[in-house]
């Protein structure tokens, strides 16, 4: 834990099925676990706990992707509600 | 669901549960006093027409729609656009095809101005797909595994050889004029190109069910292939003269219009929600 009170690291599998939670309505579930699955096997995204900067990384690469299917303003609203929830487990994020 | 979502679908519903019962019972029994009194030819195109006209232009809308509402760097935006133009002149067609048959009251001639732009949309419907195809494939998200691609493509493989060797190679057979011949030939052979990728789009959509996506596509696709369905039998139907299967054709056109808009209001909606 940060100074701040802040947590600097989440558990990664917690934090995956908040993302899973985030978009399966837009995509459907199995389309976000394999996608989900894709992004940390191309970013070596292993480890069972995630620092806030690889949070942000794979936000990142799924909102490109979600970008192609379902527009950028559902997209960023997405990503806000993954931060919000991210800020409610008390991960600060940029 | 909101009580205007109720209203939208219910008139989605009610469109294409009107345009099943008036023409289905017609294949089966056409000599009913239902269809000699009642639904009469004139009365049946009367329905038919205004409801294809409606439901087209509200594809292509709802398609420019979403379109717009994609950002101009998205690398899927020139797929909406396409899609978009390919139902306008779809539009254009079925419009020339309702001047012949409500204004003037004569049955719209084959060939007719109105394949120019039946066969132009069908080719930007071809590039849509494409476009779609290679956009999704590059979104970085999972669209299917390539194992699966290649069962897609195997079984339309088996579709393209059955449909050549049944429906489009016989039509060479019978004597045509070189127009009718290249349109009866054509429609066909480019509908067997579209299915295709729409193909690949589905086995794609096969992995957003339970999402939004799953609607907006399965409406879509199964859309496209109802037509495509109507225009390989209208081909053979016509080169064969049979004339009896004109109302499946007509719920085939119909429908397919129906469930392409109804799935392109839910993209445009997608892309519009703040």
């Amino acid at each position: 834990m940060a100074e701040s009170g802040i947590l600097s690291n989440i558990d990664r599998q917690m934090f995956l099925s908040m993302i899973e939670s985030a978009i399966s309505p837009y995509i459907g579930a199995n389309m976000a676990r394999a996608s989900l699955k894709m992004h940390c096997d191309r970013l070596n995204l292993f480890n069972p706990v995630f620092t806030a900067e690889e949070c942000e990384i794979l936000l990142e690469k799924l909102a490109k992707g979600l970008h192609v299917f379902i527009g950028e303003h559902s997209t960023l609203a997405i990503i806000q509600e993954i931060h919000q929830k991210m800020e409610e487990k008390g991960i600060h994020v940029a | 669901m909101s009580p205007e979502r109720l209203g939208i679908n219910a008139l989605f519903m009610a469109a294409l549960l009107a345009i099943l019962a008036a023409f289905l019972p017609q294949a089966i029994w056409p000599d009913s006093p239902i269809y000699t009194e009642v639904l009469t030819p004139t009365a049946l195109l009367f329905l038919s027409s205004p409801v294809k006209l409606f439901f087209l232009f509200l594809a292509a809308s709802f398609a420019f729609l979403t379109y717009r509402g994609f950002a101009p760097n998205n690398p899927v935006r020139p797929a909406w656009l396409s899609l978009s133009s390919g139902f306008f002149l779809f539009f254009l067609g079925q419009a020339i095809l309702g001047w012949y048959q409500l204004i003037r009251f004569i049955p719209s001639p084959f060939p007719s101005p109105a394949d120019f732009f039946f066969f132009s949309g069908t080719v930007l419907l071809i590039l849509s797909m494409w476009l779609f195809v290679a956009a999704y494939g590059k979104s970085g998200l999972s669209v299917g595994s390539r194992a699966s691609f290649l069962l897609s493509g195997i079984i339309y493989a088996g579709l393209a050889s059955f449909l050549i060797y049944k429906v489009i190679a016989p039509l060479l057979s019978v004597p045509q004029t070189r127009m009718e011949l290249l349109l009866n030939l054509g429609y066909p052979i480019l509908d067997l190109v579209l299915i295709f990728p729409v193909f690949l789009l589905f086995r794609s959509a096969l992995t957003m069910r339970g999402g939004v996506l799953w609607k907006v596509w399965s409406f879509i696709l199964a859309g496209i292939l109802a037509f495509t369905a109507g225009d390989i039998l209208y081909s053979h139907f016509s080169v064969f003269e049979y004339k009896n299967l004109d109302p499946l054709l007509d719920v085939l056109y119909a429908s397919s219009y129906i469930l392409i808009a109804r799935g392109t209001l839910v993209q445009a909606d997608l892309v519009r929600r703040t």
